[in-house]
């Protein structure tokens, strides 16, 4: 059978999902339990204690009858007179209690068996035919929900008098009842307030995170220029705010560097574009020889050519880029990297007279993808044979500082340098000092060079850095890998 | 040799078909991977360039279910993904070789040589083109009977060319041969070697039996 849904609209207004009714709820929840926990207590001591001093009232009470009867007791006069007087006595008692239905009664043991002399007209039935306990003196019995105090004296005559006084637990029971019903009200008023209070507890917690809410669905990819307002509290939600701040400077960096990647990039492409179209344009303008057409789709090729490496450049930063942060588990020599590296140029160096030297000290072994270090390098080594006129020299050196845990590549050139002015940008996308391109195959770089190598080099964890004493006294540049962590085999 | 090629960009088809025909084979283009299939293309030919990036049906199915049914002949993927996980599952699908567009045609024509020797013919330890004889066992060359001393750069730029005797081969072809690094950057580390070769290989010729292809790369043209 499907449970009955409850469909009320009050019921389907409540945003239950929200952090403030969730609040709101579990606060009152607690309240609720700590308040029913604690009237359930007070109602279990003040029966206790109300019974407790019930009792000793009842003790009292059969030990003054004790002592009448002593004092009533024949020891001059008439036996029956006496008694009347015990009973006169019994009954006053009876009816100064009567409103809280106490009740007396008086026995008497004899040869034939107990017999109640005397008892008050609201003893219940069950006391009044209830047999005496010889062993108990002095203490109160419960029995059929009432209790009664018990005592007796020894005649002269060797009779034994019993007196009972008693009273029926509903009497407490209904004190209680009472306290209970004084009690309720306040309960349910607490009930009531608690969620009202926990509510607008909630309300002024969370108000704060409203705020949050409120700028941050205003944010757009597009405008990245709002922030959200810290309140100098320096609690969890400034600090949130804070946070949430710097990421958003840093994605607003991101995305404005990106867009200037873009821009970048379609300017760079455009160059080779328009070469191409225009040859291809005036080619196909007028009849030309054959040995023209020849040459113009050369030139097309050679721009298409460098489209192409172009391209792959800015795939091969777009791939690195995206792989940030991604953990490499081949060991790659960079020793050996940078031998083979000075093998493939070697040829090329020779010719031009420069001198090409490499030296490695120590084991240079890092955690690292050795096709893109081999990049690296290559890149490097080309780039100081492109600014080293012919009878220079490039110095290649790979280190390894073990106590840094770092490995250490430099490639020294006897090149033309770089202009201080421009040591900072020579690592950012596309900049090429000399404004003025080249279009000769062996100078023309992508200007992409250097950035692939930054990005590279930062994705194994390391840095980059170009220094340069100045204009025509060389270039330095260097960079530096965490060295891979070996375990240490036990002796 | 038949070669079929599986692309759905006519400018490249028209292309690659134009110069595999050119190279003395025969050539069939194939719009998609459905017709491919339907033709049942990968059976009936030599080798297959297939594209990855086919209308309806990818050239990975086409290639994964050819290779399924048993079908062993040597296919060559066409794409331009170019990233190391692309590369590994054409790989897995069961291609043979990956060529990133855009590529050179000369290297697509040599792998197409290469892929069709390596799966018809044994390799061989000598390699002849006209006087030219190279010991790949000894790692010697002789010319009209005279050997000639070559550095291990120079014996394998000519061991790449002799093998593609006739044939362009381009500088990133090169460079992977010798040195197992396809640097294209604008340094141009193999003209120095193919100088040098020409120099010991040439003398008293009037024309070098190496041909600079300008912008392409080095030929040999021996008979």
């Amino acid at each position: 059978m499907p449970w009955p849904s409850i469909d009320v609209p009050f019921f389907r207004c409540i945003p239950w999902g929200s952090l403030r009714v969730r609040l709101t709820l579990l606060n009152s929840a607690a309240v609720l339990l700590a308040m029913l926990i604690l009237l359930f207590a007070v109602r279990i001591g003040v029966r206790t204690a109300l019974f407790k001093e019930t009792e000793q009232t009842l003790l009292g009470e059969v030990r003054e009858v004790a002592m009448s009867l002593e004092e009533y007791y024949p020891k001059s006069g008439s036996f029956v007179a006496s008694r009347d007087l015990l009973v006169a006595e019994l009954r006053r008692k009876a009816e100064s209690h009567r409103d809280r239905s106490w009740f007396l009664q008086l026995l008497e043991k004899n040869q034939h068996g107990t017999n109640t002399v005397w008892a008050s007209d609201n003893c219940p039935e069950e006391i009044l035919t209830e047999p005496i306990d010889e062993a108990v003196t002095e203490k109160v019995k419960r029995a059929a929900k009432h209790r009664w105090a018990r005592t007796f004296i020894d005649t002269i005559d060797r009779q034994r008098l019993y007196v009972r006084i008693g009273m029926p637990d509903a009497v407490i029971e209904k004190d209680v009842d009472n306290l209970t019903w004084f009690l309720l009200p306040i309960g349910i008023g607490f009930t009531l307030l608690t969620p009202l209070a926990g509510y607008w507890l909630a309300l002024r917690a969370t108000q704060p995170i409203a705020g949050i809410l409120k700028t941050a669905v205003k944010l757009k990819p597009t405008k990245l220029g709002d922030r959200l307002l810290t309140r100098g509290t320096n609690d969890e939600l400034d600090q949130l705010s804070a946070t949430i701040n710097r990421l958003l400077d840093q994605v607003a960096r991101h995305v404005d560097r990106q867009q200037q990647f873009v821009a970048d990039a379609a300017h760079e492409l455009r160059g080779p574009l328009a070469a191409m179209q225009n040859t291809l344009e005036v080619a196909t303008a007028n009849n030309r020889s054959l040995d023209s057409y020849q040459g113009t789709i050369e030139e097309a090729l050679g721009e298409t050519r460098h489209l192409t490496k172009l391209t792959n450049d800015l795939l091969l930063l777009a791939e690195v880029g995206n792989s940030l942060g991604s953990v490499f588990n081949e060991a790659c020599d960079l020793g050996d990297v940078a031998r083979q590296t000075a093998a493939m140029f070697g040829g090329t160096a020779e010719e031009r007279s420069i001198e090409l030297t490499i030296q490695t000290s120590g084991e240079a072994i890092v955690r690292g993808d050795e096709r893109q270090l081999r990049q690296v390098i290559s890149n490097l080594v080309d780039n100081a044979l492109r600014f080293t006129p012919d009878g220079g020299r490039i110095d290649l050196s790979v280190e390894s500082n073990q106590a840094a845990h770092e490995a250490i590549v430099t490639v020294a050139d006897s090149g033309r340098g770089v202009e201080p002015e421009h040591l900072e940008r020579v690592f950012d996308r596309f900049f090429q000092a000399d404004a003025a391109r080249d279009r000769s195959d062996i100078k023309r770089g992508g200007g992409l060079g250097l950035s692939i190598c930054r990005s590279i080099i930062e994705r194994h964890g390391g840095r980059i850095s170009l220094d340069s004493p100045g204009v025509g006294r060389g270039a330095t540049v260097r960079v530096i890998v965490p060295l891979r962590l070996v375990r240490r085999k036990p002796l | 040799m038949h070669v079929a090629i599986v692309e759905d960009d006519p400018v490249i088809a028209k292309a690659v078909a134009t110069a595999v025909r050119e190279a003395g084979h025969e050539c069939t283009w194939v719009p998609d991977g459905e017709t491919a299939v339907r033709q049942n293309t990968l059976l009936s030919n030599d080798v297959v360039i297939l594209d990855v990036m086919l209308p309806k049906m990818s050239g990975l199915e086409v290639l994964s279910a050819a290779r399924d049914a048993g079908v062993k002949t040597p296919v060559i993927l066409l794409t331009a993904l170019g990233t190391v996980t692309d590369k590994l599952s054409g790989f897995r699908s069961g291609a043979d070789d990956y060529l990133v567009k855009p590529f050179a045609i000369d290297e697509l024509l040599a792998r197409i040589q290469a892929i069709h020797r390596r799966t018809s013919n044994k390799p061989t330890m000598e390699i002849e083109a006209g006087p030219l004889q190279l010991s790949l066992s000894t790692k010697r060359l002789s010319l009209d009977g005279r050997t000639i001393d070559l550095t291990p750069t120079e014996f394998s730029i000519l061991e790449l060319l002799m093998r593609f005797n006739g044939q362009v081969v381009t500088r990133k072809m090169l460079c992977e041969h010798v040195w197992a690094f396809d640097w294209d950057g604008p340094t141009n580390v193999i003209e120095v070697h193919i100088n040098r070769l020409r120099g010991k290989l040439d003398k008293g010729r009037a024309d070098s039996y190496i041909q600079t292809i300008r912008g392409r790369g080095y030929a040999l043209a021996i008979d």
